[in-house]
């Protein structure tokens, strides 16, 4: 009986807890995403005329998150039966645009108005249990263009 | 909607680079799949279950992509990288992202 | 400068996530998932009982043929390993006087074990081994009341519900383990776990009542009245009402069924067959017999 009242005040806490954090980081996204518009990001490896470009640096952005206990719960339920683990989805979404955010806001203080070449890492930190998702470090890197002096 | 990993395509001129667009997808396969691959890890073999799991996510991640591509009114997907993790045991994590472009005479 | 176009569009929102609340799903899910937990269990209980019944009787002995089945049921607190021959001696005596009104199926035998121990319990288990604690004994007023007991443990090995006990608990433990080893997921953990728990000697209340059942008979036919079931119940009732949270209590309020319900069944199984619920109870001769706290009844 105890066991089952421990997880239902858990499950309260990650909840709780867990949709205010998420809706919070989602509006602080939404407001850094419409300031940092117009640092341009790009995957492919060459700007289209190298010629006219200066600058040339290596920013990066990372994040390490984590699942709360009511997504590790709803998450297990999950993949009892199969399908999407939307609970995850949304987490990880958050810590992709959050380390994007990140490298914008280092590019930005450099002066480049774009970057190049960039790519995304993301290696487990730690393996919570035996099947929950622990914490992930996002990474996301690339080489910084515009009007600037690389240092 | 065109998808390449080259970052040109031939006969193609790029007129307008539309930025970083991303596809993500997190699945699992029920439990019964787990025990009978579990299973599998005695005999070895392909684990099909696994596999048609990979196959869906990848699939369903690369048509997230194309939709973000859409929305932001690109016709062609260049340099696009495939990343995959695992999140959980028998959960996976796959992520498609690649730069949204508009092609000169490319067909949608 | 270049002659690319470059844009940062804006992208709509929820492609990659989705934007449906997760109270939704969690509660989809757990009534989906307990929906189907309980409908595979109930399968899966019904087939263990089934095939559980199927083996046969000598093999539960041989199961226990090298066990002390005092090691097993005994508490720490317990008096050293003495020689209880005698009190285990007069138990099997009054299990004999009853056997041949209870219909043992032919090959089975049943044999009293006796523990000191203060527990107020009696137990059947594999291989028709029965094991009577002291502090059972103790609360007994007279011969016909321990003999409710004993019909009603023997019935449990007649109606072979020890096996079928175990078949069930097995069953449900390994499919919680095999759910958690692949799996790992700790909400099927749970929601398996409760039931799995399910101690692997426990019977249900079905099994219980058809005990009550068997005994009640064997004792109309034995003492000619159900005097002694009746006065087990009622005193049962108190013991349960008064002394609730002492440890010793506590053990038979868990693994039985409450003291009223199985008296009031008791009447309705008189009236329908016409047994008489009072009559001249036996001396209990226990040897080195101590009544204990419950202040003796007033037989008629």
């Amino acid at each position: 009986m105890w066991e089952i009242a421990i997880v239902v005040v858990l499950l309260c806490l990650g909840y709780g807890f867990g949709s205010y954090r998420e809706k919070k980081h989602y509006q602080s996204i939404y407001a850094r995403e419409a300031e940092l518009k117009n640092i341009l990001v790009f995957d492919t490896a060459r700007s289209p005329a190298p010629e006219s470009e200066t600058g040339g640096q290596l920013v990066l952005g990372n994040v390490v998150i984590s699942s709360d206990y009511f997504k590790t719960f709803v998450a297990g339920l999950r993949m009892l039966v199969g399908g999407r683990l939307t609970s995850y989805e949304s987490l990880l979404d958050r810590g992709r645009r959050e380390a994007v955010l990140r490298m914008k806001a280092e590019a930005r203080e450099l002066g480049a108005d774009s970057i190049f070449n960039v790519k995304f890492e993301t290696s487990s930190i730690s393996k919570g249990g035996n099947d929950t998702l622990g914490s992930i470090e996002v990474l996301v890197y690339g080489t910084a263009l515009g009007n600037f002096q690389a240092a | 909607m065109l998808i390449s990993n080259m970052e040109v395509i031939p006969q193609k001129r790029i007129i307008k680079h539309l930025g970083l667009v991303q596809g993500s997808t997190v699945r699992a396969k029920h439990v019964g799949k787990d025990i009978l691959a579990g299973f599998k890890n005695i005999l070895g073999g392909e684990l099909t279950a696994y596999t048609e799991l990979m196959s869906e996510a990848r699939e369903e991640a690369t048509q997230r992509m194309i939709a973000q591509a859409e929305s932001a009114g690109a016709n062609a997907v260049l340099n696009v990288r495939f990343a995959t993790s695992s999140v959980a045991q028998g959960a996976a994590e796959l992520f498609v992202y690649g730069t949204a472009v508009v092609l000169d005479g490319a067909s949608v | 400068m270049r002659n690319v176009k470059y844009e940062n569009p804006p992208i709509e929102e929820g492609i990659n996530y989705s934007q449906e609340h997760p109270l939704k799903e969690f509660a989809q899910l757990l009534l989906g998932i307990g929906i189907l937990i309980a409908l595979v269990l109930l399968v899966l209980n019904f087939f263990a009982g089934a095939l559980a019944k199927r083996i046969p009787f000598e093999y539960e002995q041989a199961m226990l043929s090298s066990v002390d089945i005092k090691q097993i049921f005994e508490d720490e607190e317990l008096s050293e390993a003495g020689d209880y021959s005698t009190q285990e001696n007069y138990l099997q005596a009054i299990a004999d006087k009853l056997i041949p009104a209870m219909g043992l199926p032919e090959g089975m035998a049943v044999q009293v074990h006796y523990s000191a121990s203060d527990t107020v319990n009696a137990f059947a288990t594999l291989g028709g081994n029965m094991l009577f604690f002291k502090g059972l004994i103790d609360a007994m007023d007279s011969e016909d009341e321990l003999a409710a007991v004993m019909g009603h443990e023997i019935a449990h090995i007649k109606l072979r519900h020890p096996i079928v006990a175990l078949g069930k608990g097995l069953t449900i433990a390994t499919l919680a383990a095999s759910i958690s080893g692949s799996s790992g997921s700790s909400a099927g953990n749970l929601l398996l776990g409760s039931s799995a728990q399910l101690s692997m000697l426990k019977f249900s209340r079905e099994q219980e009542a058809a005990a009550d059942a068997e005994s009640a008979l064997a004792l109309a036919q034995v003492y000619g009245h159900i005097g002694g079931a009746d006065l087990l119940f009622q005193h049962f009732s108190e013991i349960e009402g008064e002394q609730k949270t002492k440890p010793a209590v506590m053990e038979m309020f868990r693994s039985h069924p409450y003291s009223e319900d199985r008296w009031q069944n008791l009447q309705q199984l008189a009236l329908h067959n016409g047994w008489s619920t009072s009559g001249s109870l036996q001396k209990l001769a226990f040897p080195e017999h101590q009544p204990t706290k419950y202040p003796p009844k007033e037989h008629d």
